[in-house]
């Protein structure tokens, strides 16, 4: 069988349109770009002539590495090349971008050489897509080869985002864009809370940027450190547990998701975040109970790394979002996620015990309008005390 | 059509993106076409034209591209604006329109 009939064959791995994004945008990292443009291009309601464009200031790639490498299946396994290299299985570009279209565009450009090919998934080919034409990807190119090096992807004839999109939706990819935007903004945070890298949403301008978010609040004053613990696997492999109580009023956190629905494990491998939220079906031993997402442990978040040693042990697919946790690790990590919960309630608790002794009447306010501001829907009342709070405050 | 009768096609066009023309977006629309000198009937035609249509996004972008005066694109967008504040709330399809602007009139590029 030829590469173009598997990539057809894995067409429906599951990737969402934000994870296959998330490819290209590990694919920019992997290849040391500092910044990386995201458009999505609705040209009518039936979405003939769309297109996504992705755009990188990275290394780019040579005639060799383009066509042996990013635009076919690799003849041998991925061989990992450090801290920055996020690929995993070396076939993500293709397998995420044909989950939602039939062509994928690279133009690319490195030592000077600005070298162009698409894969339909018949072949190769030197002919370029009529939506290279537009001139909206006509302007970006312009500007692309006044990069020194870099590499633009885009995917045309988006059959299949067409064909699932709602009937009765708005004509275009807002929604689309606020999703991948949320996506990256948990996916990449470790990136840009060190600012290695600006990732931007339909434009170049500040407004479009990711802005950076801690969702440990780490440098928050009162979040709450419970002691690493480090583990390790029959196979040699070695993990650290890093768990965070985050603080009480945290505002809204605008991930898409409640407190309840954040709290649980955070899966990392390197500083992309893989998988998070819940209790990844672990539970209490020999039962049918699983732990639950509810208010009880909703401040705790822990930081887990995958193991340097054989981390696809934990990836369901290769879509590279899905962790399932092996056998051999399930037990020893059931058994310090116990302790780290019971701690967990132990500081609760004790915090519960201090908040009984007399708060300041400003700090009492203060989380008083935390709160209202926090809640959906402010009543009458509720805005009438937020005033008077602020008048008292003068 | 005139100037004035785009960028009150613009409007109506936002308004009906999600294919429900609201109260108060009537009540603006009405405003804005007198401040405009688009009369009751041009109005009235225009919102025939768009209810008919088979594509808004295509007819969005359409009457964005006619659009070439910078002070008339001043004044949609100012427009756009206050029509989308009018009820305190940003919805998907208001952003739909300025998105749809933002990539006609290269508001967006370098």
């Amino acid at each position: 069988m030829n590469s173009s009939s598997i990539f057809k064959k894995f067409r429906n791995v599951g990737y969402t349109l934000p994870e296959s994004l998330a490819e290209l945008a590990d694919n920019s990292i992997t290849h040391n770009a500092k910044n990386i443009w995201i458009y999505m291009y609705w040209a009518d309601d039936a979405g003939r002539d769309s297109f996504v464009m992705v755009v990188d200031d990275g290394d780019g790639m040579d005639e060799k590495t383009l066509l042996e490498k990013a635009l076919t299946l690799p003849k041998e396994d991925h061989i990992d090349q450090g801290d920055h290299d996020l690929s995993m299985f070396g076939i993500g570009l293709k397998t995420g971008s044909f989950q939602h279209c039939t062509s994928i565009t690279a133009v690319t450009k490195k030592n000077n050489i600005l070298t162009k090919r698409t894969l339909n998934f018949n072949k190769i080919t030197n002919e370029m897509p009529s939506c290279m034409e537009h001139r909206f990807i006509q302007s970006h190119l312009k500007n692309f080869e006044k990069q020194e090096s870099g590499t633009v992807i885009v995917w045309s004839d988006l059959d299949n985002i067409s064909r699932l999109r709602a009937s009765e939706r708005p004509g275009n990819f807002y929604t689309d864009y606020d999703n991948a935007r949320l996506h990256f903004k948990l996916t990449y945070h470790k990136y840009l809370l060190e600012n290695n890298i600006n990732i931007f949403f339909g434009g170049s301008e500040e407004v479009n940027k990711t802005k950076a978010f801690d969702p440990f609040y780490k440098n928050d004053n009162e979040t709450i450190k419970l002691e690493n613990v480090e583990i390790s696997f029959q196979n040699g492999g070695k993990t650290i547990l890093k768990p965070w109580i985050i603080p009480q009023d945290t505002q809204i956190e605008k991930l898409g998701h409640n407190k309840n629905d954040l709290q649980g494990l955070y899966f990392f491998r390197k500083k992309r975040l893989i998988h998070s939220r819940g209790w990844f079906g672990i539970g209490e031993k020999n039962t049918e109970k699983y732990w639950s997402s509810t208010d009880k442990f909703n401040r705790l978040r822990i930081e887990i790394e995958l193991p340097e040693q054989d981390p696809k042990d934990w990836m369901s697919s290769f879509s590279k979002n899905k962790i399932a946790i092996p056998d051999y690790a399930i037990n020893k990590l059931r058994k310090h996620l116990n302790q780290i919960r019971k701690d967990y309630l132990e500081k609760i608790d004790e915090m519960k015990g201090d908040q009984n002794v007399p708060i300041s009447e400003e700090s009492q306010k203060k989380k008083d309008l935390i709160k209202m501001i926090n809640s959906t829907n402010l009543t009458k009342e509720k805005i009438a005390m937020i005033e008077a709070s602020l008048k008292d405050k003068k | 059509m005139n100037n004035n009768e785009k960028i009150l096609k613009l409007l109506l066009l936002m308004a009906f993106s999600d294919k429900v023309y609201m109260e108060e977006e009537k009540e603006f629309i009405k405003s804005v076409s007198k401040k405009l000198d688009v009369t009751d009937e041009k109005l009235k035609n225009l919102i025939n034209e768009i209810e008919k249509t088979s594509d808004i996004t295509k007819l969005c972008r359409e009457t964005a591209r006619e659009i070439q005066n910078t002070e008339d694109k001043d004044k949609t967008i100012k427009l756009l604006s206050e029509m989308m504040t009018a009820d305190k709330m940003v919805h998907g399809k208001e952003i739909f329109a300025l998105q749809v602007i933002a990539e006609e009139w290269e508001m967006y590029l370098e």
